[in-house]
Parts: structure tokens; C-alpha cells; sequence
């Protein structure tokens, strides 16, 4: 059963009607063999008997009860023997059952004529009875025998007979054989023809589902929300299908929208304000710049606004992951360039450290150092680099380095990110990418702790590979990102 | 220098204002799109910093609009949103530079130095010996031979030809065509310039591009 359902509709269809089919076709079968073998019998008997009665008018008696045969070929009197006479037997009886003569294919044998036939048939007339050549222990050419006991009586007789024939049943023996062989070979092809059919029809019926699928797979992307489904005329599950497809990318389509409306109305109220807070403090550090207590408060103002934009930046970057893998688009991207605008924003804060952050351009095969393009949205890649590196410089201790490795290989490019700092502690490595989670308060390392789970959320939708490895208390992390190979279009 | 400054934030066009005057700028301001449109039709400007969130239209359908009517300088585009597809958008519909609030102010000096330094430095197409650079439609050839560049080894190029003759320390190198001051132990610029040697120096009989032991590199004449 299981290995059925596996098996997907149509073939599930095709069987199921197949098997329908073979069900009724089994049950017709069955009942046109039972009515074949009725009719067949009775046609059978009714020349049994005419049989009988034809020899019976042939047989003449004299006064004491002698038998004659008037004419020794019965053919010759225009009636053609239905029955292979080899195998028939002919048994005379008088009506107390007294065998008066009898064929010589019987030999010393008689047909079995018992007391309850012999009470019957003078009412009857005519008892028809199967029995076997093995019963009679004579050789016939069929097995089985029809036997009819006909009680047969003449005006001019002295007394009635009873005539017994028993002829073999070759005939419609073989003619069930042949119904039964014509049914063997007939219903499986039947069949066969059957599941073809049922096949051609689950996917005659599925056709609109197929087209369907196809349509909807066009619309993939933000892009593409607006386009919908085509509903078909007739009214049935197709055009139900559809309409509740269109539906669903009604409301998707309305999502992505108000999302996006979303982030850009949030950017606008919660950037422009920052904006000028910004500006204006840095104008008024530029007035005051030599009036070192005001320059002081400014500064640290100019700091927490950073902070403000950092944090404000990160929210509206996790909204728009939130919204999912279908509004990024996909581009290629050389993974140097964005490395390098990354280390040269990056520099400011490193210098304050002294932090050096070098960097390293590998190749698994020389001269393929620059074979580095991955498909990706440059934007989010740059901040998923943005924060490793950046945690990687405030973590690092002062006057250390921080390692950067770019290796191109035939199967992917992968970047390294290892700083000498602290570490992360095991129980640690596994929650520094959840929101919120730092490994030091901010007021040591200052950060929202939103970064790292924003580039854990970048990596998936890039299908980046992150590896976090601590190389030991108070040795450092190193940070492994495995970008997939391009895929060749 | 005149710069118009389209923003309807009243405060944001105060500082950027007050930080570009003392720049020494002559700074125009209009708070709608309309009216900036009718301020530049009625004077020359070198440069408009335009906000892309305007009251009464959207800051890329004003950039068009510019464009159609003939504005000849740089346009700055200034926006909260910062996705890549926004930037892209943003300069198809013609502006020449984009930044994202909140921004710091130097960086917006910065910028604006920038462009107008593009416009100063006038040169279209650089050359030496056999190697020429179209700066327009990005491409190099030698002796006849167009030669495929990526953008970073265009940029590296630019700066070899533009310091021809001058032999190029790391440093100048780096800060000039990464923005990064690279320490001794990355090999960023040796990569770059080994990939560069392969293009315009290798499949050529004359080398261009020589190393200066211990010091960097020069772009010059092989026997000099």
C-alpha cells in the first residue's frame, strides 16, 4: 500500500481504474460462462433426446416381446447421428429395468439405471444424469457421459421400454475449453488495454495541473507577485484550483507589498531624523573643535547616533531577510571587490586598535586567485562580511592581526576570517549567531549583537556554509564562509 | 561652485546647506520637487544633491526629468533606502552618484570632490606606447587588440597609466585604486598585478609593467 502511494496519481489512477475494470469484466465473464454452460447443456440434451426418440421410432417389437431395429442405419432414414457413435452406448431396457440388449461398446457392462430413476422415469419420460467412463469402467473418448433414461412406448407395443444413451461429452467440453482459453488470453490484454487507457486518461485529467504547475513556477520573485494563474472557463476543481492559487498570491503578493512598504517607509521615519542628528552634530564638532569639555560631550553623542544608525541599519536589514529568499535578487558578484570595500570601511576602526588586517588572495589552481564571482545580492554579502570582519577587529586584542583569506577552487570560493582575540567559549559557539546574544557586554565591545544572526540569516539564503571555529581560549576564532560554486547558466 | 540642494526635510537641507557653504560652495535649496525643478531651469548649477523621497514626486522621476531637460552637471542622489535594486534605480535614471542616509558629512564632501574632480580631470582616453584606455566606454587595446578587463583591473590599469614612468609603491597603489592601506603580508595587489601582467603584458613582444624590488611597481618601457 505504501509502495502504491508512492507511486504518484497517474499510476495510482491507472490502477485503481484498471482494477475496476478487471473486477467487472471478471463478474461479466463469470456469468456470460454460467449462461454459456446453461444453454449448452440444454441444447446438448435436446439432441440427447431426439436422439432417442429417433431410435425409439426405429425399434419394433413382436407379440412376445422381441425387439427389432427396423432400419440398421439410422443415417439413412435422413438423420445424421449428432454424437460420435464410437463413444456412445445404447442400452434397452424392459420398464422393470431388465436388461434386454444393449450396444457392443459396453461389453459385459451396463448403464446404471437405480431404483429412484427407475420409479421416475415412467412419470418423467425423459431423466438426464452425468456420469463418469470410470464409473461405467468402459473407454469412451471423453471422461465424462451424458446419460439420459428415456422411457420409450409405442402403441402397438406390447409393454414399454426403457431406453438409456449415454454419450461422451467431448464437444462442449472443449467448447468450455475454448471459452475459458478465449477468456484467459482475452481479459488480460483487456486489461492491459485498460490500464493504457486509465494512464491516457489520469493524464488527459491531470493535463490542467500540469499546465498549471508550469504557469506557477514562472512566478517566482517579488517581481513576478503580480502576475496570476489562468482560470479556465468551465466550472469544476481546475478552476477551483486556480482561483484558490490566485488567492494565495493575492495575499503574498500583498505581504511582500506592505513589507516593503514597511522597510521603506521605516527607513524614511527612523533614517531622516538620524540624518540630521548626525549632520548637525558634526557641524557643531567642526565650530567647537577647540573647545575641547563641548567637543568631549559632542563626541560621545556622535558615537551613540553611530550606535543608533548601526542598530536602526541592522533591524530594517533583518526585516527585509524576514521577507525571504524570493526578494533578493540574484546577481554576480566578484567577492574581492565587496572583501575589499568592506576591509576599507573597516580600516578606521582597526587603526584605532592598531589592528592590521591582512589579506590574502589564494588560488587551488595558480592563477585562478580572481575566479571568485558567486551569485548573490552584493549588498547583503557585504554585510555578512561587514559583520564577521568587524567582530573579528573588535574582538581582536590591540597591536594583534586579523587574517583574511580569499581560496577560489573548483568547488567554491571560501573565505576565512581569523583573529587572535579571546575566543568563543564551546558553550558559546553554538548561540552566537541568536539575536541578542553577546559573548561580552556592550559596554566592553560595543554592538547590538543582531550582527552575527544577520549573517548567519545571509549565509542561508546564500547557501553559505559557516564554519566558527575557536582555536582555543585566548587564541582566537577563525571564521570559515564556503560560498557554493556558481552554477554555469 | 553652485550646488542646489533639493530636500524637504527642513532640517536635513539646514545642515547640508550650512556644511556645504562652509565648504565654500554657493548652495541653492528647494524643498519640492517643482521647485527645484524651476530653480534649475532659471540658473546653472554644477551639481544638485537630490533627496529621493520628495512631497510632491519621487527624486528619480525628477533626475529624469533633468536629464530631458538638458542638465548637464552631476547629479547626487541621497535616499533612506539602501538595497542594491534602489541604488541600480537610481542611477539608471541618471544620477552619477548615490548615498544613503544617515551618511557622515565627510563623506558626502568627499563625494562631491569626487565628482567634480571628474569633470576637471577632462582626459577621456589615456595611452602609452601601444596600449591605449577608452575611460568612456571602459575598454583597452593594444597594438589593435581589444583586451578584456575586469572593473578592478581596469581601475589598476588607470592608475598605472595615469602614473606612467613613475615607479608605484604598495601603498600608493592601495589607497588609491582599494581605498585599503594593504600591509607587507597581503598579497591583494601582487595577484591583481600578476593577472593584468597576463593580459596587456604576455600574449605582447614588450613588457610594460615592471616590479621595483622592495619598492612596487612601474608601468614603462622595457630597455629604459
Amino acid at each position: 500500500m505504501i509502495s502504491l502511494r508512492r507511486r504518484g496519481i497517474r499510476s495510482r489512477l491507472a490502477l485503481l481504474y484498471a482494477g475496476i475494470f478487471a473486477v467487472g469484466l471478471s463478474i461479466f465473464c463469470a456469468a456470460l460462462f454460467h449462461h454459456f454452460q446453461r444453454t449448452q447443456i440444454q441444447a446438448f440434451d435436446t439432441t440427447l433426446y431426439n436422439f432417442a426418440v429417433d431410435i425409439s421410432t426405429n425399434l419394433e417389437m413382436d407379440f412376445v416381446g422381441r425387439l427389432f431395429v427396423v432400419n440398421q442405419n439410422v443415417a439413412e432414414a435422413g438423420k445424421l447421428f449428432p454424437f460420435h457413435l464410437g463413444g456412445s452406448f445404447l442400452e434397452i431396457r424392459d420398464s422393470r429395468g431388465r436388461v434386454l440388449l444393449h450396444s457392443r461398446s459396453l461389453k459385459e457392462r451396463n448403464l446404471p439405471l437405480d431404483r429412484q430413476v427407475l420409479d421416475r422415469v415412467h412419470k418423467e419420460k425423459a431423466i438426464f444424469q452425468n456420469i463418469t467412463t470410470a464409473q461405467l469402467g468402459v473407454n469412451s473418448t471423453s471422461n465424462d457421459l451424458r446419460l439420459l433414461t428415456y422411457w420409450a412406448h409405442h402403441s402397438d407395443w406390447r409393454e414399454p421400454l426403457i431406453l438409456q444413451i449415454a454419450v461422451p461429452l467431448d464437444l462442449p467440453n472443449q467448447e468450455r475449453r475454448d471459452l475459458l482459453l478465449f477468456f484467459a488470453i482475452g481479459i488480460p490484454i483487456c486489461l492491459v488495454f485498460a490500464a493504457m487507457a486509465g494512464l491516457w486518461m489520469s493524464k488527459l485529467a491531470l493535463s490542467p495541473v500540469h499546465a498549471m504547475t508550469l504557469n506557477a513556477r514562472e512566478i517566482s520573485g517579488v517581481d513576478n507577485l503580480k502576475t496570476r494563474i489562468q482560470v479556465p472557463e468551465a466550472v469544476d476543481e481546475i478552476r477551483e484550483l486556480a482561483e484558490t492559487f490566485n488567492g494565495l498570491l493575492e495575499r503574498l503578493d500583498n505581504a511582500f507589498t506592505s513589507q516593503e512598504r514597511f522597510i521603506s517607509n521605516a527607513s524614511h521615519q527612523l533614517k531622516t531624523p538620524l540624518t540630521i542628528l548626525q549632520g548637525e552634530l558634526e557641524l557643531l564638532r567642526r565650530k567647537y573643535a577647540n573647545e575641547p569639555e563641548l567637543n568631549e560631550g559632542l563626541t560621545s553623542v556622535a558615537d551613540e547616533i553611530k550606535r543608533l544608525i548601526h542598530l536602526v541599519q541592522d533591524l530594517l536589514l533583518l526585516a527585509r531577510l524576514e521577507a525571504g529568499r524570493d526578494t533578493i535578487t540574484f546577481e554576480r558578484v566578484p567577492l574581492d571587490d565587496v572583501l575589499m570595500k568592506v576591509v576599507a570601511r573597516l580600516q578606521k576602526l582597526a587603526k584605532l586598535k592598531n589592528v592590521q588586517i591582512r589579506t590574502q588572495l589564494k588560488a587551488d589552481q595558480p592563477g585562478s586567485e580572481l575566479d571568485v564571482e558567486v551569485s548573490g545580492d552584493e549588498e547583503l554579502i557585504d554585510s555578512m562580511f561587514e559583520n564577521f570582519i568587524e567582530n573579528a577587529v573588535k574582538y581582536a586584542p590591540a597591536d594583534s592581526q586579523v587574517d583574511l583569506q580569499m581560496r577560489s577552487s573548483p568547488s567554491g570560493v571560501e573565505v576565512r576570517v581569523r583573529d587572535y582575540g579571546r575566543g568563543i567559549s564551546k558553550d558559546l559557539e553554538a548561540q552566537v549567531f541568536e539575536r541578542f546574544k553577546r559573548g561580552v557586554p556592550s559596554d566592553v565591545i560595543p554592538g547590538s549583537g543582531l550582527g552575527l544572526s544577520i549573517a548567519a540569516e545571509i549565509a542561508r539564503l546564500h547557501n553559505v556554509k559557516i564554519d566558527l571555529k575557536s582555536e582555543g581560549q585566548g587564541l582566537g576564532t577563525t571564521v570559515t564562509l564556503r560560498f557554493p560554486p556558481i552554477l554555469p547558466v | 561652485m553652485r550646488v542646489l540642494v533639493i530636500e524637504d526635510e527642513k532640517k536635513a537641507l539646514g545642515f547640508i546647506r550650512k556644511g556645504l557653504t562652509e565648504a565654500g560652495y554657493v548652495v541653492e535649496a528647494a524643498e519640492s520637487a517643482s521647485a527645484g525643478l524651476t530653480l534649475s531651469a532659471n540658473s546653472e548649477f554644477d551639481l544638485i544633491v537630490l533627496d529621493v523621497m520628495l512631497p510632491d514626486g519621487n527624486g528619480m522621476d525628477v533626475a529624469r526629468q533633468l536629464r530631458n531637460e538638458g542638465f548637464k552637471g552631476f547629479i547626487l542622489m541621497l535616499t533612506a533606502l539602501d538595497s542594491t535594486r534602489d541604488k541600480v534605480r537610481g542611477l539608471d535614471s541618471g544620477a552619477d552618484d548615490y548615498l544613503s542616509k544617515p551618511f557622515e558629512f565627510d563623506e558626502l564632501l568627499a563625494r562631491i570632490r569626487a565628482l567634480l574632480r571628474r569633470k576637471e580631470g577632462g582626459r577621456t582616453r589615456l595611452g602609452y606606447e601601444d596600449l591605449q584606455m577608452d575611460l568612456i566606454q571602459r575598454r583597452v587595446n593594444r597594438c589593435g587588440q581589444d583586451i578584456t578587463l575586469t572593473q578592478k583591473e581596469f581601475s589598476l590599469l588607470e592608475y598605472f597609466l595615469r602614473n606612467a614612468n613613475r615607479p608605484l609603491t604598495r601603498t600608493e597603489i592601495g589607497e588609491n585604486v582599494w581605498d585599503v592601506h594593504f600591509d607587507n603580508e597581503s598579497n591583494v595587489i601582487d595577484v591583481y598585478v600578476r593577472h593584468l601582467r597576463k593580459k596587456i603584458d604576455e600574449p605582447f613582444p614588450t613588457r610594460l609593467l615592471h616590479t621595483v624590488t622592495g619598492y612596487g611597481y612601474v608601468l614603462k618601457r622595457a630597455h629604459q
